[in-house]
């Protein structure tokens, strides 16, 4: 890595564990039980183990691994949705982390009023809602559903509007971490997927640093410029997407 | 990066801002296809005054005050916006952890929409103290008065709701406890009766942060005095209080939610 680049994240031997025995949901009475009976028993699950990364500002960063590696745990622990059990996480500047396809979306909602309560969970003041708003409804290409409740969407609909909305704030709020979690995956046709495609680029044009986490390997060797493989909560690989990827492809064929 | 003033005065800028969104919606979606709509905020509190009015009718119940069906609603309305505000915020943050996981948002905010929502509901059981008001052709200027007690009341309840919110992640039951509390206190604080001075039921109510608002809130209405300042005073810190314990508490657990939900 070149040093004239400012860092952004630093990450320093950063662990995090789960009681995963534990159930929150437990009343006291069953709570009381299982302490006589002794059954209960608390495992710890390990979710991200050990994890040292530094990461500079303009890198396109893609996190891969099986379900249930850690990959989601790791960009939570960077947000900061998550406190690490131990060690360090600095991140200078401004996160967005934005998981799954329809966040925050209300089926029981106009689009308009979807629209105006999504932007303003992203942090959009409501004059900058109206000036964004033609162009989200445009970019999601649902003019015609303006005033239509969500739920009579079909799903890519949805997908459609949730990333338009998102797409748009993240260009109103200019965060200097912009972290995808999953979120690529969702539906959309072809059409749709090649806008995306190309307005992530005219963010990646932008220096911020963007996580993706996505399964759809092809995306991630195509926009990323540094690739992270996760495997049971630690740092496997970490390098040029190509390499990363093929590695990764061998170790599932194995296992 | 240190905080800085502006910095701060930002954050909270942008978290009510969300708080009164989150509310708007919220309220919207509770009336969202019911014909009768805000109507219906107003049924429950109406049945009861009108049963409590009629049993007292019925039965020995020496109660004496100048326009006791305004003391009755008064206390049926506050009482009413408290206990359900409360019993909602438990769940607040225990039932929304999909959203707290999936985009990074400042918890208070779903804290504080909720105590809104309430709040906006409480306006229009407003309807039913001015409909007292003119049918007993008192003067109106208790309103302010009580909208004034109203603030500090919601200031009360917002660090109740912090602390209960906080709760409701780790304790499955708070739930249940509540419906038994709120039961008891109906009957203990003064609603629909007026404690004999030194009586045991009066010294518990002493303890009972609710009976200071409710007289608050009465007094101009049904004595058509204003409230002593030094009372108004205390009642204004104990809101304070609770409202910066609660927010303490909460500050402080708030790192663990996103995982326990």
């Amino acid at each position: 890595m070149d040093n004239q680049r400012k860092k952004r994240i630093i990450v320093e031997s950063a662990s995090k564990r789960f009681n995963i025995g534990y159930k929150g949901g437990e009343s006291v009475l069953a709570r009381i039980v299982n302490i006589f009976s002794g059954k209960e028993q608390k495992r710890e699950l390990v979710a991200a183990n050990n994890v040292s990364i530094e990461v500079f500002e303009g890198e396109v960063i893609g996190v891969i691994g099986r379900n249930g590696s850690g990959k989601s745990t790791l960009l939570r622990l960077i947000a900061g949705i998550y406190k690490p059990s131990t060690g360090l996480i600095d991140v200078r500047g401004d996160i967005m982390y934005l998981h799954g396809s329809n966040h925050g979306i209300r089926f029981r909602l106009t689009m308009r009023e979807n629209i105006f309560l999504a932007c303003s969970v992203m942090g959009l003041k409501k004059d900058e809602v109206a000036e964004e708003f033609d162009d989200i409804v445009d970019f999601a290409g649902l003019n015609e559903f303006v005033d239509t409740k969500v739920y009579q969407f079909s799903s890519g609909m949805v997908s459609r509007l949730s990333f338009s909305i998102f797409v748009h704030c993240v260009g109103k709020r200019l965060p200097d971490v912009i972290i995808l979690d999953e979120v690529l995956s969702a539906g959309g046709d072809l059409n749709f997927r090649d806008k995306v495609l190309s307005k992530i680029q005219e963010l990646l044009e932008r220096k911020a640093t963007v996580f993706i986490a996505s399964h759809q390997l092809n995306d991630i060797e195509k926009y990323c410029s540094r690739a992270l493989w996760i495997e049971k909560g630690a740092l496997k690989e970490d390098g040029r997407p190509a390499d990363v990827i093929n590695k990764y492809k061998s170790f599932c064929k194995i296992n | 990066m240190t905080p800085t003033k502006e910095h701060i005065g930002e954050k909270i800028s942008s978290v009510l801002r969300l708080s009164f969104s989150l509310a708007k919606v919220n309220f919207k979606l509770r009336n969202e296809g019911s014909y009768l709509g805000f109507l219906w905020y107003l049924l429950n509190p109406l049945a009861l005054f009108f049963v409590l009015l009629f049993v007292k009718g019925q039965v020995f119940l020496q109660i004496d005050v100048p326009y006791y069906p305004i003391y009755l609603m008064i206390g049926l309305l506050m009482f009413h916006f408290s206990t359900s505000l409360l019993s909602a915020s438990i769940g607040v943050i225990s039932s929304s952890g999909n959203f707290i996981k999936s985009i990074k948002i400042p918890s208070e905010a779903l804290v504080i929409s909720r105590v809104l929502q309430s709040v906006f509901s409480h306006f229009f059981e407003l309807i039913l103290i001015l409909a007292c008001l003119l049918y007993f052709n008192v003067s109106l200027y208790g309103l302010l008065v009580y909208l004034v007690v109203f603030a500090s009341l919601t200031i009360f309840l917002l660090g109740v709701s912090f602390v209960f919110a906080t709760l409701g992640v780790y304790v499955n039951d708070l739930n249940n406890i509540w419906a038994v509390v709120s039961q008891v206190l109906f009957f203990i604080t003064p609603i629909f009766h007026i404690p004999v001075v030194d009586s045991l039921l009066y010294k518990i109510n002493l303890f009972n942060p609710l009976y200071y608002f409710m007289s608050l809130g009465r007094e101009m209405f049904v004595y058509g005095r204003l409230p002593s300042l030094a009372l108004f005073a205390g009642v204004m810190l104990i809101s304070f209080c609770s409202f910066f314990i609660g927010l303490y508490i909460f500050e402080k657990k708030k790192d663990r939610f996103a995982e326990l939900v």
